[in-house]
Parts: C-alpha cells; sequence; structure tokens
C-alpha cells in the first residue's frame, strides 16, 4: 500500500529509505559478510540474491510505478558513486570500510588464528597455492588475502 | 511532517518482526538443501540455467519472506536475518569439514602424472575440452606436462604442471607444518 502523500513528499521518502537501507546493507555486509569473496560459494549466492528481494519492497513500497524505481535505483547508484569517491580521496577510509590485506603464510608459518578470523579455509589457501601452479606451500614465500578476498601466492625463489 | 516520517520509518509490530525473521531464516534453509539435494554444489559448474533457476527462486519466495509488508523496518529484519544466517552457516564451514563437504563438495583429483582419470571426471561432469582449456590457460598444450589437475570447489581447475618440484608429505595438511 502506498502511503497517502504527494508525489514529491512521497519520492522523497522513498529516496530516504534507499539511503538508509543501502547504507545498513554496507555496514552489515562489512560485519557479518565473510571477506573472502574469491571464495564465494552457493550459500553466498543464494544468500545475496535473496537478500537483495528481501529489501526490494521496503525500497518500493512493493508499488511498480515508473517514477519511483527511477529514484529508488538513482539513490543507490548516487550512493554506490559516493562512497568510490570518497574512498579515492582518503585512503585511510578505505582501511576502515573494506579492510586491509592480510598476510595469513609466511615461509614456512601459517597464521591459523588470522584464517580462522577471516573465515578463510586451508582448503582455500591450498587452491591458490594450486592455481599458482605450485604444489604445496613448501614452495611458497608469502600468501597475502587480498581485500577483493583472493588469495595472492608469492612462490620462494630458490 | 509527522505524516512523512511515518511513511518513511514504518515497522511492523513485534509479531511481525518474528514472523518475518522466521519464515526468511527457512526460506534461505530450505532453498541451500534444496539445491543441496539437486545436487548443485560447484558455483563454477553452474550453467546460465542453473543461475536462471536460482534468480528465479529468489523472487519466487520474496513474497513468501516479507508478506505484504513494505515497512522499512520488515525489510531489514529479513536481509539482516538472511547475512546472520549465511555468517553462522560460514562459521560452521570452517570448523566442521564434515558439514562443509557435505553442503559445498570436495575437490577432486581429475589428472595424474598425465593421465585423466575418467571415473571422477565423469562424476563431476567435466569434460576433456575442459581440461584443455585449463591446461591451455597455464601455457601448458600436452597432458604429459600435467602433473596433477584438481577440481577445486569454486568450479575451477588448477593445474600442477610436472616440471614444478615436488615436496612429498604423507598427508595433505601435513604439508602445512614445513620447517
Amino acid at each position: 500500500m502506498l502511503p497517502n502523500l504527494p508525489t514529491f513528499l512521497l519520492l522523497a521518502a522513498i529516496a530516504v529509505r534507499t539511503l538508509i537501507v543501502i547504507i545498513i546493507l554496507f555496514i552489515a555486509v562489512r560485519l557479518l559478510g565473510r571477506r573472502a569473496v574469491g571464495g564465494m560459494n552457493m550459500i553466498d549466492v543464494i544468500a545475496i540474491l535473496l537478500v537483495g528481494n528481501a529489501v526490494q519492497n521496503t525500497l518500493t513500497y512493493g508499488s511498480g510505478r515508473l517514477e519511483i524505481g527511477l529514484v529508488s535505483s538513482a539513490v543507490l547508484i548516487l550512493t554506490e558513486t559516493a562512497i568510490i569517491f570518497l574512498i579515492s580521496r582518503r585512503p585511510n577510509l578505505e582501511q576502515t570500510l573494506i579492510g586491509q590485506p592480510t598476510v595469513i603464510f609466511s615461509d614456512g608459518y601459517i597464521d591459523r588464528r588470522k584464517m580462522e578470523r577471516q573465515g578463510v579455509e586451508e582448503e582455500e589457501l591450498l587452491e591458490a597455492v594450486h592455481s599458482m601452479g605450485l604444489s604445496d606451500l613448501s614452495q611458497v614465500h608469502l600468501a597475502v588475502l587480498e581485500e577483493n578476498g583472493s588469495i595472492s601466492v608469492i612462490p620462494k625463489v630458490d | 511532517m509527522n505524516q512523512w516520517l511515518s511513511a518513511v520509518f514504518s515497522h511492523p509490530d513485534l509479531a511481525g518482526i518474528l514472523a518475518i525473521a522466521g519464515k526468511t531464516a527457512f526460506i534461505y534453509l530450505f532453498l541451500i538443501f534444496g539445491l543441496r539435494l539437486l545436487g548443485k554444489r560447484e558455483l563454477g559448474q553452474m550453467s546460465v540455467y542453473d543461475l536462471v533457476l536460482i534468480i528465479v527462486i529468489a523472487n519466487a519466495v520474496q513474497n513468501a519472506m516479507l508478506g505484504n509488508d513494505n515497512t522499512l523496518v520488515g525489510g531489514l529484519v529479513a536481509a539482516l536475518t538472511i547475512l546472520i544466517m549465511n555468517r553462522i552457516l560460514t562459521w560452521f564451514i570452517v570448523r566442521q569439514p564434515n558439514f562443509k563437504n557435505f553442503l559445498l563438495g570436495i575437490p577432486v583429483l581429475i589428472v595424474r602424472d598425465g593421465i585423466m582419470l575418467t571415473g571422477p571426471m565423469d562424476r563431476a561432469g567435466i569434460t576433456n575440452e575442459n581440461v584443455l582449456a585449463a591446461m591451455r590457460e597455464h601455457g601448458i598444450s600436452d597432458i604429459e606436462r600435467v602433473q596433477m589437475a584438481v577440481l577445486e570447489n569454486d568450479g575451477s581447475i588448477s593445474i600442477v604442471p610436472a616440471e614444478s618440484p615436488v615436496h612429498r608429505t604423507h598427508h595433505r595438511f601435513r604439508g602445512l607444518r614445513v620447517s
């Protein structure tokens, strides 16, 4: 049911709601989300699609009116752009908002505590090692969990 | 103004919030186990049709999660429920290898010392062409030069070339404790 408001106020309400939802989702994903997006699996894909649908009615009041959809998606795009702009201006902000690279393996020492905190499994580390064409960790100098969730592997130089 | 504020910051009553959270959690688990029963585990093996199926299902269950609710708090409760459930499941996956294997599958060896293992390949739905494509990505044209190819959990195929030095270990994870 659309609230009984004049069009201008209705669209303003949609814009404010969209902004609130995207900011709360951004924070929630930052706090709850597994950072290893590179290791995204089935349950993550289902979660993402369901979250998108879960907030749909909130963004639009379940209404199919064109102007409502346009305002809502415009606010989403502008928020994203603003966040990217802020991050590019202030690198420190990026560390707080997105996180920083973590060294999870270094010359024979595997940092299980860090891996557990980031939700990275040993198998994922081995996958990254294999995809570098190395057969096991004894050939690895350094493994770093990057901000985008992928694991970079730097081989030992013999 | 008051009317506008209550239109923006609308919320269901407590019973409504609990109903949304409960239904959402149930639907999320239902989808995970339902797709697991269909045998859809490895993301990389998902075809476009599988993805379409999942997107359609997500739309199909939308009203079941929220009912006719279109309040601000209602949608946020549903979204947070899903994210928290995802976090809990991930927590279990990291700590319980059996649960992980059940839900997401395990890496499968498909080439050993230049020989394609057709049994595991057939079971995982990997064709010769898939393996050859992965080899070409690694700049290898001859299967003789593949020491090991593994179908990883995310569906990608990783290749270990024959010329890379091998450090034998008794068990896969023993390899992690390197002096």
